[in-house]
């Protein structure tokens, strides 16, 4: 009975989620802050339940079947069902899980000898104090851990998965032998002296975990490699590496506090540390120049405040030198660790600046031609590196019919400045959670805030001028790799458009998104899903959004490397929306091709770096040939007629000229020789040494065009091969 | 101001269309520049045939150091000399034995040239050791001795050029190069008799 | 209508031109970039080809390197944020070894003791048959290999090169640039596809290549540690520059011994002086001659500083002028047998091809000249301190140990961090003018 309503108790925890996206300004990236936020209000409210319960409940039973059931719902949830969106910013879900078991725990435990200490309040200070630094360092190190894991959900499922087994682990059996005869309030203050050791081991793993020669050394004990990062057993033996000595202590604190005022104190601390850990690197961050961080200090702050909660339990010296060693040794551990880059891609990134805010951590990274990468726990805010095309496209699309007044939820770079610029925009203001950080991205040249006045405004202030009805257009701007939960109902202003922008390389495919979705293409490789919220439609390709997917399973994810998956998230949202078009007479048109264009994204392996981005997309024969076929109808239809003009211009540059001629020229007779296909196929006649066909396309484009300039040229010296 | 997103994707526009055009280098290499007729002197056959099978063989410990990876493609075709029906394996260093085990190599043809069903021109040189003691017919100079070929409206092969100092620079008709080929060819051999070796 | 033929060159001269605006460029990204921490340079040499190590001739600003390596220390340097040292060392190259002026620097780490797995980041030569291919960069999981096929003459300069040579320099350079994120460039720059042989335009960076590894990696930044000096007493390293943090600096070192991969030798925790520019260190046992580096608190690769040549132990002895011919044969050959440590105090002077039983008389200067005296050459200038003279044995063979704590003279006296040069002068009766010079040595003197 205990483990199965510790089962059930751990599935909860992981369908509440923490999820971020509660609303429209958390979305693309999470709300860290108001994450923790939640979870530190679960505690108070579990603590103050706790409160109020009878004391001196006696049993026999142990209280390690409950957190063995916490542990398996947790995993059957997490890693056994559907993925969820959550991103692991939830770390008060184990916190909760376990203080809401706690009374069983209690009820259950072997009956206290000698006689029950029943400690006045104040006295428990330093318990309350020792949970703190606890809740708050192991909420740092899971941060810090899942930084350098794809966070879509199902590393966290593993990661707090690991950390209740080894919760388990410590509360039976650490905690017999942690001064077992000892009043309660010393053998917590014991768990306290040795949390800053378990801080420093934790951080020790995982600075040399982020570091490729590091990591190889300690993967290559276990048989496993960098490039497996993302999969079960990776991402099981980091998380034990740095999250399993805080996790053995947890345990042992469960196990070793029995009185109800005990675990007031544990909870209020714990709730305090929760709410506090996102602002704690912020806080203490240090240094000029282009880094500027504090996780590290936060940590060693940590460590030391855990070792003043061992000393105030009470007079024990060797509780002193032990919490005095950790710290020395959180110290030394400390230096190696800022900031914490993904290392396990194929070379680690290198950014110009990075920033930690209670958002999380912004990097940014230099790009072509003066345009920077922003990125937010690792996670892309901006599209430079190949997704400028794909933000002029949702820009485009968003701003059909006008708009002189935008909210952009999202980061301001050159080429969206300039989108917005040459779509009529006249004010731009700017907001998303990391908005206290976004003037610590350095400009451009020019300044993209010089094209386009606007303000940076906090997600209170941006809500105020957005009720006031200051916008024509609220627009969220797609993240790489990210599926925040999406608000299907808003309050809109009347005559605002409203639309969020979703990546579907993130497991799109399980959220729920309203009655209609809004496709941008931006070529054959790239595309974005649009949810639109507001009180005025937005114009554009909409196709009715289908109903979530069962599919992938949390396990599914980690047992393949995650560098597959945005393909085949792709391909599962598009088969999705397939689905739904069918059951739709007047989307069933659509239907085919978003079918054929499923089966292209599934095609799609690792490239080599050498390949160009087109020569790196995959376009099967069969796959492609259906798609031309299912969209020759739809030459009206905005999203198809990008796609097959992306993908005749892909074959342009993979020179599969044979194709290229045979598919699309019957492509764009019937769709009336649009300019840009025209220009692919004149480019297919002149590799194919056909200089008359080529001349002949030429002849009907723009000869100001300085492509068509280019390819008169090339003309004009072309052998006759006849 | 000048858009800078439209005038960005027109000036990519501009490079793709430019290199497919003129045959630009587009790939990354430390390769001999070589004319046809050099590439024939130094090769042992050339084949216009069709990739029917594509294998990687790793070797990992080799007196040239550890996991070195080859590719080998079987070409079904015509000898280009003789129009003869023949089947040639060529390889060439780097290549993945499955998804996760292999190495990139900055030499190898794209995976599109690589691909199953491609016709193909391929030049290769008898090779005992490519490496490791790896022997195989190598793909001469590696991407640079690989050249797509596909057939135009008219049911005649052309043949992708890849830009200068490709033994194939500009693209041309099958039969053009046949017919620059075969001399050059019969040239080395007659050379290759007169010097005492045997004839490949 | 019959149109001109297609010609190439020409139309990619107009449509280059044409499709790519004044001050645009060329370079390709590949994708990725290399973080500070893996940055690691090392040769396994291998290479079999005399001409690929025939530059035994000691460069000040590549202390401990000749040969190969040399040749490929001097490519990752190219690639860096500042001048390496002076930035001499390759007289092709006008501007100096040191062009990039982005926040990237390679670490140079000496020798490989194999070629390495793919993510060591080595060089070295694979011993295969002509297969057309000169060389390639091999990328597995954080980490690359660079081989160069041994079947191709290798040459490693230092200045021109014969036609049927190929550069290693040149080639290094570009595979480099692979290796720290670079992809082909249409301009006839150093990430331009092919080589012919006898070129060594590609070692010294045009604008797209610096172009490219500035987009990479960002224009160097004036926050970027620089270090402009260093020098070394025996026992601490002292570094001059700007820009290092009060605390917690990192020292990097170049490995004294080969080694397969990784294991930088550090100096953690290093405190500087002088508003950061001035740092006091101890140079860890692992240490070789070779680049140091600061690295300051942070992960940018701003935060890690030029690379500067640093010598930890002596240059080699050099020998200088030739010997001349005397009336017994060929001359006589004057060598040393010493540690190059005055501590050690342990220099033999040894000669043969005396003639038997005559009288020989050492000396030495801290000047060379080349003065013909006497039916030979005095390649020693003023003043000349004398040794206690000797008298050759019945084969022509002396020797002569030398006392560092008893000079001559004050003047003669030798310290570390001197080079003296030593000759010997003989009776030779039966020569026209009665002696004779040996060949002379230049010895480097060390703590």
């Amino acid at each position: 009975m205990l483990f199965l309503a510790g089962f059930l108790c751990g599935a909860a925890l992981w369908a509440l989620g923490w999820s971020s996206g509660g609303h429209l300004f958390e979305v693309p990236a999470d709300d860290s802050a108001r994450a923790h936020a939640q979870a530190a209000a679960a505690l108070l409210g579990s603590a103050l339940v706790l409160g109020i319960l009878p004391r001196g409940l006696d049993g026999r039973r142990s209280s390690v079947p409950v957190l063995l059931g916490l542990t398996f719902g947790l995993a059957a949830a997490g890693l056994g069902a559907p993925m969820a969106v959550a991103s692991g910013s939830g770390p008060g879900a184990w916190l909760l899980g376990a203080l809401l078991l706690t009374p069983l725990a209690l009820r259950t435990a072997p009956p206290y000898q000698p006689a029950v200490e029943r400690p006045r309040a104040a006295a428990l200070l330093p318990a309350a104090l020792s949970a703190l630094t606890l809740s708050a360092g192991t909420a740092l190190l899971a941060r810090g851990l899942h930084r350098a894991l794809p966070a879509d959900g199902a590393d966290a499922a593993m990661t707090w998965t690991v950390f209740l087994v080894l919760a388990c682990l410590g509360a039976l059996v650490l905690a017999p032998v942690v001064a077992p005869e000892r009043p309660e309030r010393e053998r917590l203050g014991w768990c306290a002296a040795a949390f800053p050791a378990a801080l420093a081991l934790g951080l020790r793993a995982l600075a040399e975990g982020t570091r490729p020669s590091g990591l190889r050394d300690l993967l290559a004990r276990v048989g496993l490699d960098p490039a497996d990062a993302g999969t079960a057993a990776f991402d099981a033996l980091l998380a034990a590496a740095v999250l399993g000595p805080a996790a053995l202590i947890t345990g042992t604190v469960l196990a070793c506090a029995r009185q109800g005022r005990a675990w007031v104190a544990l909870g209020l601390g714990a709730a305090l540390g929760t709410a506090l850990a996102p602002h704690l690197p912020a806080l203490l961050a240090e240094g000029e120049g282009p880094v500027r961080t504090g996780l590290a200090q936060a940590l060693v702050a940590l460590a030391l405040a855990s070792g003043a909660a061992a000393l105030a339990a009470g007079p024990r010296p060797g509780r002193g030198m032990l919490a005095g060693a950790g710290a020395a040794l959180a110290l030394w551990a400390s230096p190696g660790l800022l900031p914490i880059p993904r290392a396990w891609v194929r070379f680690p990134v290198d950014p110009a600046r990075v920033v930690e805010g209670t958002a999380g951590q912004l990097w940014v990274e230099p790009a072509a031609e003066g345009a920077a990468r922003v990125r937010l726990d690792h996670r892309a805010l901006t599209g430079a590196g190949g997704g400028e095309e794909l933000d002029a496209a949702v820009l485009t699309s968003s701003l059909e019919g006008g708009a002189k007044r935008v909210l952009l939820v999202g980061q301001l770079d050159l080429a969206r400045a300039a989108a917005l610029v040459d779509q009529g925009v006249e004010l731009c203001d700017r907001t998303g959670t990391w908005s206290a950080l976004m003037d610590d991205i350095p400009a451009a040249s020019p300044d993209p805030a010089a094209l386009l006045p606007g303000e940076v405004l906090g997600t209170s202030e941006a809500w105020r001028r957005f009720d006031e009805g200051a916008y024509d257009l609220v627009v969220v701007m797609p993240v790489r790799d990210r599926a925040a939960r999406v608000p299907t109902r808003l309050a809109a202003q009347e005559g605002c458009r409203v639309v969020v922008w979703l990546d579907p390389g993130a497991p799109l495919a399980r959220l729920e998104l309203g009655e209609e979705v809004l496709l941008a293409a931006a070529g054959v490789r790239q595309f974005a899903i649009g949810v639109d919220l507001g009180a005025r439609a937005v114009p554009g390709t909409r196709v009715p959004a289908g109903t979530p997917s069962p599919r992938p399973l949390g396990l599914e994810r980690l047992l393949e490397r995650p560098e597959r998956w945005p393909s085949r998230h792709r391909a599962a949202m598009l088969e999705r929306l397939a689905v739904a078009c069918e059951e739709e007479p007047e989307s069933a048109s659509l239907a085919p091709f978003l079918e054929a264009l499923a089966r292209v994204h599934a095609t799609q392996r690792p490239s080599s770096p050498f390949e160009s981005p087109a020569e790196a997309f995959e376009l099967d024969d069969a796959a492609l040939a259906e798609l031309v076929a299912a969209g020759t109808p739809l030459g009206s239809e905005p999203f198809a007629r990008e796609t097959l003009i992306g993908a005749a211009e892909v074959l342009v540059q993979k020179r599969r000229v044979a194709q290229l001629l045979g598919l699309f020229e019957p492509l764009s007779e019937a769709w009336g020789r649009p300019a840009r296909l025209e220009l692919a196929l004149a480019a297919g006649d002149l590799e194919a040494l056909d200089g008359e066909r080529a001349e002949e396309r030429l002849d009907r484009l723009d000869p100001a065009d300085p492509r068509v300039q280019v390819l008169l040229e090339a003309l004009e010296h072309l052998e006759d091969g006849h | 101001m000048t858009p800078r997103s439209s005038t960005r994707t027109l000036r990519i526009a501009l490079v793709a269309l430019l290199a497919l055009l003129v045959g630009l280098p587009t790939v990354h290499a430390q390769i001999l520049r070589l004319t046809l007729g050099q590439m024939v002197e130094r090769t042992d056959g050339a084949v216009i045939g069709t990739i029917i099978e594509r294998r990687v063989t790793h070797l990992e410990e080799t007196k040239d150091g550890p996991d070195l990876f080859f590719t080998t493609l079987v070409v079904e075709g015509e000898d280009l000399a003789t129009g003869a029906q023949t089947k040639v394996e060529v390889s060439f260093p780097g290549g993945f034995v499955d998804d996760e085990t292999g190495v990139w190599n900055s030499e190898a043809p794209s995976a599109e040239d690589q691909r199953l069903g491609n016709r193909i021109v391929a030049f290769w040189k008898e090779t005992a050791d490519m490496g490791g003691g790896f022997a195989s017919n190598a793909l001469y100079a590696s991407h640079g001795g690989l050249f797509r070929a596909f057939e135009d409206r008219w049911g005649r092969e052309v043949v992708l050029g890849r830009g200068e100092g490709y033994a194939i620079d500009h693209n041309r008709r099958l039969s053009t190069l046949r017919t620059e080929y075969r001399p050059l060819r019969e040239e080395v051999e007659r050379k290759r008799k007169e010097a005492g070796e045997a004839p490949r | 209508m019959r149109r001109p033929p297609l010609a190439a060159a020409t139309l990619a001269t107009g449509v280059v031109a044409l499709a790519l605006a004044p001050g645009s460029s060329s370079y390709d990204l590949l994708g990725h970039t290399l973080g500070p921490l893996v940055r690691d340079v090392r040769v396994f040499n291998d290479f079999e080809d005399p001409s690929a190590n025939d530059n035994l001739l000691p460069e000040p600003m590549f202390p401990g390197a000749v040969g190969a390596p040399l040749a490929i220390w001097k490519a990752a340097v190219e690639w860096g944020s500042a001048l390496h040292g002076d930035g001499t060392g390759d007289p092709t190259q006008q501007d100096g070894l040191g062009s990039g002026e982005a926040n990237f620097d390679f670490s140079w780490q000496g020798l490989a003791s194999g070629p390495g797995g793919l993510t060591d980041n080595t060089h070295s030569s694979i011993h295969a048959d002509d297969v057309g291919v000169l060389a390639f960069a091999e990328f597995g999981q954080g980490g690359w290999r660079i081989r160069y096929y041994e079947n191709w003459t290798w040459d490693d300069g230092p200045g021109a090169i014969p036609a049927q040579h190929y550069d290693l320099q040149s080639c290094a350079a570009h595979e480099l640039g692979h290796a720290l994120g670079l992809g082909h460039s249409s301009f006839l720059t150093t990430m331009s596809a092919v080589q012919s042989g006898g070129d060594t335009s590609k070692r010294s960076l045009l604008t797209d290549d610096r172009l490219g590894v500035q987009a990479l990696y960002g224009v160097r930044s004036a926050l970027k540690p620089r270090v402009t000096g260093a020098s070394w007493n025996g026992v601490t390293l002292t570094l001059t520059g700007t820009g290092f943090s009060a605390t917690n600096n990192e020292v990097w070192f170049t490995r004294a011994t080969p080694a397969a991969s990784g294991q930088i030798p550090k100096v953690t925790g290093v405190p500087s002086s002088g508003s950061g520019t001035l740092i006091t260190v101890a140079v860890p046992q692992d240490a070789g001659s070779g680049d140091v580096l600061v690295r300051v608190p942070g992960s940018s690769g701003a935060s890690l500083s030029n690379a500067w040549p640093l010598l930890i132990g002596c240059q080699p002895i050099v020998p200088t002028c030739p010997t001349t011919a005397n009336s017994a044969g060929p001359g006589a050959v004057l060598s040393a047998t010493t540690s190059q440590s005055v501590a050690a105090n342990d220099l033999v002077l040894s000669a043969t091809g005396v003639l038997p039983g005559q009288f020989a008389l050492a000396f030495y200067g801290s000047s060379p000249a080349s003065q013909p005296v006497a039916g030979g050459t005095l390649c020693i200038g003023a003043p000349l301190h004398r040794l206690p003279p000797v008298q050759a044995d019945g084969l022509g063979q002396l020797v002569v140990p030398v006392d560092l704590t008893a000079p001559p003279a004050p003047a003669a006296t030798i310290q570390p961090g001197q080079t003296w040069h030593f000759q010997l002068w003989y009776r030779d009766p039966a020569g026209g003018a009665g002696s004779d010079f040996s060949n002379a040595l230049a010895i480097p003197f060390c703590p």
